[in-house]
């Protein structure tokens, strides 16, 4: 079956004012599967952001210009290990059915949006079977933020995604907040 | 004929609009869709709250914006707590981006008081930093308060209720002591964090709190020393002047190579 992971990530792009962050927060959390769903170790990553200054966007609106010195508002001023301290889950099965949850919070150090913005949020669970061992049946239930984007996969197969439409501070304050939690969920086959 | 159609037109369209800016939210059947079971029902309400509702209410006239205080408010007293992190939600963006949200919110003040102890840790934060961040100042009646939640153990209260004493500052003797013991190598490294952040967030110019960074740089705790040099990085002007004998101490003795860069570039050193 392979590993599933979420991986979160904002997508902003540097803007027009003062330091602001880039387009890369990424997180990804694993856990390995075998071919008779061993429980595996999980594996969390907060990932790492980068904040840019307002001249590291190149012309083409889109290439982000690096630099080595930061912390003086050129190019890139700062890169952060964000801290995984506050990342959970819990597995439990193994043999034909296997079940995990994921929940946390991580705080993005690059914000431009203020001190008091809350990080980004979730709480998700895999349940992967092999009742059919031809085809391995998964659920997926997902409540999380809508801000930023989130993504999940089941080895190299993306079983839900969300891309937030919006890049307004007023908007993003309210989903970091906990406003507007998009929940549901999904089912299928492991490819 | 023309003319006048087009004028009946633009009437038309200008009463629709000014009813569309007038109408009331109702809340508890926003935040009811909101979290519906039905994956469509929420995402109508999503564009609806991000698109309409939310930043009207941020920008919006202030009276129109204060008559739907009072019925978003009593959404925090719903037993459904997923209704009340909602309407915490709310509540704290317009004390974020409203200029005058002191005013607007004055409805809305015990209910946040209230919340500030809720079980759903989202709400008790959303309720502490609505509070803090009341525009344009924090009335004078939350200081004791805010004081009081500076000191409190919960992880999501303290950082708050830090920003909103370092608001306070300018205007309050007993903030800049508070800020001051709170800035003090005495003090666990976590309230010293939240401490440097709320100095660095509000534009701190008070010479003791400005120094009280500089005496961080030596602190035991490398992430307290790390986040005082981007303080006085980030103030700069008299935060570095204050502290440049600390700094010129830190640029020698730091390990920390991207640090002690910063140090030297702030005592206009170059760079190594």
């Amino acid at each position: 079956v392979g590993n599933s992971s979420t991986r979160i990530g904002v997508w902003r792009r540097a803007g027009d004012k003062g330091c602001v962050r880039g387009p890369l927060l990424s997180s990804e959390q694993h856990v390995s599967c075998g071919n008779t769903l061993y429980v595996g170790t999980p594996y969390y990553d907060a990932g790492v952001t980068t904040r840019y200054g307002s001249d590291a966007l190149a012309s083409d609106g889109y290439t982000l210009r690096t630099d080595t010195v930061y912390h003086d508002c050129h190019y890139t001023d700062d890169v952060f290990k964000e801290d995984n301290s506050q990342m959970f889950g819990s597995i439990s099965g193994g043999g034909g059915s296997v079940t995990t949850n994921f929940y946390g919070t991580v705080n993005d150090q690059t914000s431009d949006l203020g001190t008091l913005t809350p990080g980004l949020g979730y709480n998700v669970t895999y349940s992967i079977s092999t009742g059919n061992p031809a085809f391995p049946a998964y659920t997926f239930d997902y409540s999380h933020k809508c801000y930023p984007a989130y993504e999940a996969y089941v080895g190299a197969q993306r079983i839900y995604g969300y891309k937030p439409s919006f890049n307004d501070p007023v908007d993003i304050s309210y989903c970091l907040a906990g406003g507007l939690v998009i929940s549901g969920a999904t089912i299928g086959t492991v490819n | 004929m023309v003319t006048g159609k087009f004028a009946s037109a633009v009437l038309l369209l200008l009463a629709a609009g000014r009813l569309a800016i007038s109408a009331q939210v109702d809340w508890a059947a926003f935040f009811r869709d909101a979290l519906s079971p039905d994956r469509a029902t929420q995402d109508a309400a999503r564009e609806k709250g991000l698109g309409e509702i939310i930043p009207n209410l941020c920008r919006e006239d202030g009276k129109i914006a204060t008559a739907e205080i009072p019925d978003l408010a009593a959404q925090l007293e719903q037993r459904d707590s997923r209704i009340r992190t909602q309407a915490s939600a709310v509540l704290f963006v317009v004390a974020r981006f409203r200029p005058d949200s002191a005013a607007v919110l004055a409805s809305a003040m015990a209910a946040l008081i209230d919340h500030v102890d809720d079980p759903i840790e989202q709400t008790r934060q959303n309720c502490v930093n609505a509070l803090a961040e009341l525009k344009p100042e924090i009335p004078a009646e939350a200081l004791p308060l805010l004081i009081k939640l500076s000191e409190d153990p919960d992880p999501v209260i303290a950082p708050g209720a830090i920003f909103g004493v370092a608001r306070m500052a300018p205007s309050y003797p007993q903030a800049v002591e508070v800020l001051s013991r709170i800035l003090s190598t005495e003090s666990p490294p976590d309230r010293n964090l939240a401490g440097i952040r709320a100095i660095a967030g509000t534009g701190m110019t008070d010479v003791r709190l400005l120094a009280k960074l500089g005496e961080l740089l030596s602190d035991k705790d490398l992430r307290v020393q790390r986040a005082a040099l981007l303080a006085i990085n980030r103030l700069s002007g008299q935060a570095v002047t204050l502290n440049r004998d600390a700094i010129e101490a830190f640029a020698a003795t730091s390990t920390d190579v991207d640090m002690s860069a910063l140090a030297r570039r702030l005592l206009g050193q170059p760079h190594q």
